[in-house]
């Protein structure tokens, strides 16, 4: 009798296991859209950190004083290829060196805006009771407020300076997160893994910040990327009405707030090169955070 | 022969009756016009600054003014005489002269439309200098007699100022002052209904109430102010039609050049100011409405003496002087607009000096100070200016230049009322500042902007100190002989020059665009803001 060897059940090996990020990774590498936004992004950051390297101008340098007309309002040329202003500076440099300018801003007024939303959201959600009730409140009032007036409110009182403007932005603008925060946390904290965790002796501060809040983050992440592109019209805004970055310092705002002045003129170099920096930043910021939206949700998973 | 002569004749005769009927001026219409900044006062007593004085202008009387071309003309007064030693100053009023009858709506006002007599301006005058009003401007007539008592509250009334009789008022001075009856034109100096001031009390500044052509409807902030016609209205024309011809102004408040510009062009506006962006355009499009004159003004950063760095600093105030190219700047960057500033007093002004060594554009000169001043390696201050993208400009362009030789300018920009306030209150150490005549002497310049005793709002805002230029000033404000009076101004302005509290920057050029249609409208030398629209009209 032939005995055949049983059979070994091959088991299918399981597959290797796969983070979120690694999955989200995966489809946005499918997302021609989102790739292209995150391309401009780096272009952009790229920009930020070698712009003294690759600009051959001083961006604060006033070529009239030593070349006289001819430097003054300059059209495109070799020389100066998004031409001079009227003080014959160098545009092409000032608009390098405006992606300084606007990232910072955003970068920073985003972090400010995190830390505050994420830690008051964070314990409106997992509290609840009067805690959330003050918090929400809190949130309710300042939303109510016309945002871009509060912001000018703040910074008119203050001296005029790029560390107020976005400062004032961070203050103004931590409520979406403090929001998603607390959505989130809410029907998370009723999870089993956390009624783990407090079984096993964990403070409410491990639970809040080592156990929920990663699971809580693409929310946040996609939130601050797509705020990026906000966050950079704001300030040029800002700067366009008279605060915000004072000059000398190429941003953005300021060259298409005098610029404009000089559209009707023919000197259109001055305010339109600038304008298509910032749309183009503010494309990629939303291009790549909308990809990251549709990679970061587990529930898109085809 | 005969016959064709009457046939010229006839022409002559006909052409001009052609003439004539084309300039018959048509009344009514709305005066479309704008102001760079909202005022801040409308009460006389109060204002100190153009944009005010452009529409107190409107709604206020003085008993003499300043005509398109500088010179003192009657207004409420008809004529004056002046004694011997020009101690007493005798005004003979203009009959039927009334206070606005209704304002803000065709609500009456507490006077009742009252006729003007010469204790309305006998009470004015103890209104304006009474201490409790704190009017800054109420030292330019401090030479009437028993001023200094009435200020310091020893007398109830102002002892140098009675009425005759209803139609007569008199000044006497407690010493001789030259300029005195061209200083009675300045803003400040018009007639008030006491009935309404009283009324108002606190609020007057907000419901203003004059003889002026026009009456006040409303004032909204930051946003627009509008004027009517008043009915009553003294003045009548050539033919004895009555004035003004318009029926109302409108001014509103765009901050913006650039909008003032498209609003002009599409004609929501009859009259602007043109920034440098389209001053060639304007030039071109509208050759026959754009006009321009030499305006008796200053444009000048103001080194605060009392504060760091610029206190007991002599060489760092002359180096800001050395290092700025007034020249180029005026060429590539105002268009050549301007007048690049020697000294304080702008030409065209008594007393004014072709001569005056001022201060050339000599940067190893600027940094040789700056060493000498203790500042090797530069410093760092901050410029603090009025929200205008005009003196942003300029703003901008120094910087440049100062950071050539090492100093480091930080713009710091404050609505206007905010900047003149601080400014007045010796808080600034750096500030931009413009002087445009009050009245045309150099006294005014001179010294209102520099004499110790006016530190402050009263227009020293340098808060500058020196007793022989104190001297030399005070002086000349007495002397009637003008040859020393020009001496004494050239020698006190040679001082300032030296010391330095101010940059000087450029002297001021007026220049004001109308539409084609706008007729009867003169840019007076004092500048457009000083225009009166009793007699403007349009053509459409």
């Amino acid at each position: 009798m032939n005995v055949a060897e049983p059979k070994t059940t091959v088991i299918k090996e399981t597959p290797k296991g796969t983070s979120l990020y690694r999955d989200s990774w995966v489809r946005l590498k499918r997302n021609k859209l989102a790739l292209f936004g995150g391309f401009l992004v780096i272009i952009i950051i790229f920009l930020a950190i070698f712009a003294d390297v690759i600009t051959v101008y001083d961006p604060t340098e006033q070529l009239i004083w030593k070349e006289g007309a001819k430097a003054k309002l300059a059209s495109p040329s070799w020389e100066h290829p998004f031409g001079t202003d009227l003080f014959g500076r160098d545009i092409l440099t000032r608009v390098i060196y405006g992606t300084r300018i606007s990232l910072a801003i955003a970068l920073a007024s985003t972090i400010i805006s995190m830390i505050i939303g994420v830690f008051l959201g964070a314990c409106a959600g997992y509290f609840g009771g009067w805690v959330d009730s003050i918090i929400s409140w809190l949130v309710n009032v300042i939303y109510s407020f016309p945002f871009l007036l509060f912001i000018i409110a703040i910074v008119a009182y203050l001296p005029p300076s790029m560390w107020l403007t976005f400062i004032a932005i961070g203050c103004v603008n931590w409520m979406r997160y403090a929001r998603l925060i607390r959505g989130q946390f809410l029907s998370l904290r009723e999870k089993e893994f956390v009624e783990a965790a407090r079984a096993l002796g964990a403070n409410d501060f491990a639970i809040m910040f080592k156990h929920l809040l990663p699971n809580a983050l693409s929310p946040i992440i996609v939130n601050a990327t797509l705020g990026m592109g906000g966050i950079i019209m704001l300030e040029a805004s800002l700067t366009f009405l008279g605060f915000g970055t004072q000059p000398p310092t190429p941003s953005w705002g300021n060259m298409i707030s005098e610029g404009q002045r000089w559209l009707s003129s023919g000197q259109w170099w001055w305010a339109i090169f600038p304008g298509i920096a910032i749309s183009l930043t503010v494309l990629g910021f939303n291009l790549l955070g909308d990809g990251l939206r549709d990679a970061l949700d587990p529930r898109l998973k085809d | 022969m005969r016959k064709f002569t009457f046939f010229v004749v006839c022409i002559m005769v006909l052409s001009l009756t052609v003439v004539c009927f084309a300039e018959t001026p048509k009344y009514g219409g709305v005066w479309k016009d704008a102001l760079q900044q909202n005022p801040p006062y409308l009460d006389p007593a109060m204002a100190t600054d153009t944009t005010s004085a452009e529409i107190d202008y409107q709604i206020f009387e003085t008993l003499v003014e300043n005509d398109t071309e500088g010179d003192l003309v009657p207004l409420l007064a008809e004529s004056w005489e002046v004694n011997g030693d020009a101690t007493e100053v005798v005004f003979h009023l203009r009959k039927g002269v009334k206070f606005h009858a209704a304002t803000e709506g065709g609500v009456p006002t507490a006077n009742g439309g009252r006729e003007v007599t010469a204790h309305d301006w006998v009470w004015t005058f103890n209104y304006i200098c009474d201490p409790a009003t704190n009017s800054p401007r109420a030292y330019f007539v401090e030479f009437i007699k028993g001023y200094q008592e009435y200020m310091d509250g020893k007398v109830d009334s102002l002892a140098g100022v009675s009425a005759l009789d209803d139609y007569t008022l008199k000044f006497e001075l407690s010493q001789k002052f030259a300029p005195f009856v061209s200083v009675l034109a300045y803003n400040t100096f018009v007639v008030l209904p006491r009935e309404d001031v009283e009324k108002w009390d606190e609020n007057w500044n907000f419901h203003p109430v004059g003889t002026g052509p026009f009456t006040f409807e409303y004032w909204n902030q930051d946003d627009k102010i509008y004027l009517s016609k008043n009915e009553n209205y003294w003045g009548k024309d050539d033919n004895g039609n009555p004035l003004p011809y318009m029926d109302a102004l409108e001014f509103r408040i765009i901050e913006d050049y650039s909008v003032m510009w498209e609003e002009f062009k599409v004609e929501n506006l009859y009259q602007t100011y043109v920034d440098d962006p389209y001053y060639l355009e304007a030039k071109e499009t509208y050759a026959d409405s754009f006009f321009e004159r030499p305006q008796l003004g200053t444009f000048y950063f103001g080194m605060n003496m009392e504060l760091p760095p610029f206190k007991d600093n002599k060489p760092l105030r002359q180096a800001m002087n050395y290092a700025i190219n007034r020249e180029l700047l005026n060429e590539l960057v105002l268009n050549n607009r301007q007048t690049p500033a020697s000294g304080i007093l702008p030409p065209g002004m008594f007393g004014y000096n072709p001569d005056l060594k001022g201060y050339n554009y000599d940067p190893a000169k600027a940094r040789e100070l700056l060493k000498e001043a203790g500042y090797p390696n530069g410093l760092e201050i901050t410029l603090q200016y009025n929200t205008s993208t005009f003196n942003a400009r300029i703003a901008e362009a120094l910087q440049a230049q100062y950071a050539q030789i090492g100093i480091k300018v930080n713009l710091e920009n404050l609505e206007w009322g905010t900047h003149l306030d601080t400014t007045a209150n010796g808080e600034v150490p750096f500030f931009r500042m413009a002087w445009v005549c009050d009245y045309n002497d150099p006294d005014n310049f001179l010294y209102v902007l520099l004499h110790s005793e006016n530190k402050g709002a009263k227009g020293n805002y340098t808060r500058y100190h020196n007793p022989i230029f104190d001297m030399l000033t005070a002086r000349a404000r007495r002397e009637s002989d003008p040859n020393i009076r020009k001496e004494l101004y050239q020698e006190a302005e040679a001082i300032i020059v030296d010391e330095a509290p101010m940059v000087f920057i450029y002297h001021h050029t007026t220049d004001s665009l109308i539409q084609p249609y706008v007729q009867n409208y003169v840019l007076p030398s004092f500048g457009q803001y000083s225009n009166k629209f009793t007699k403007v009209w349009l053509d459409i």
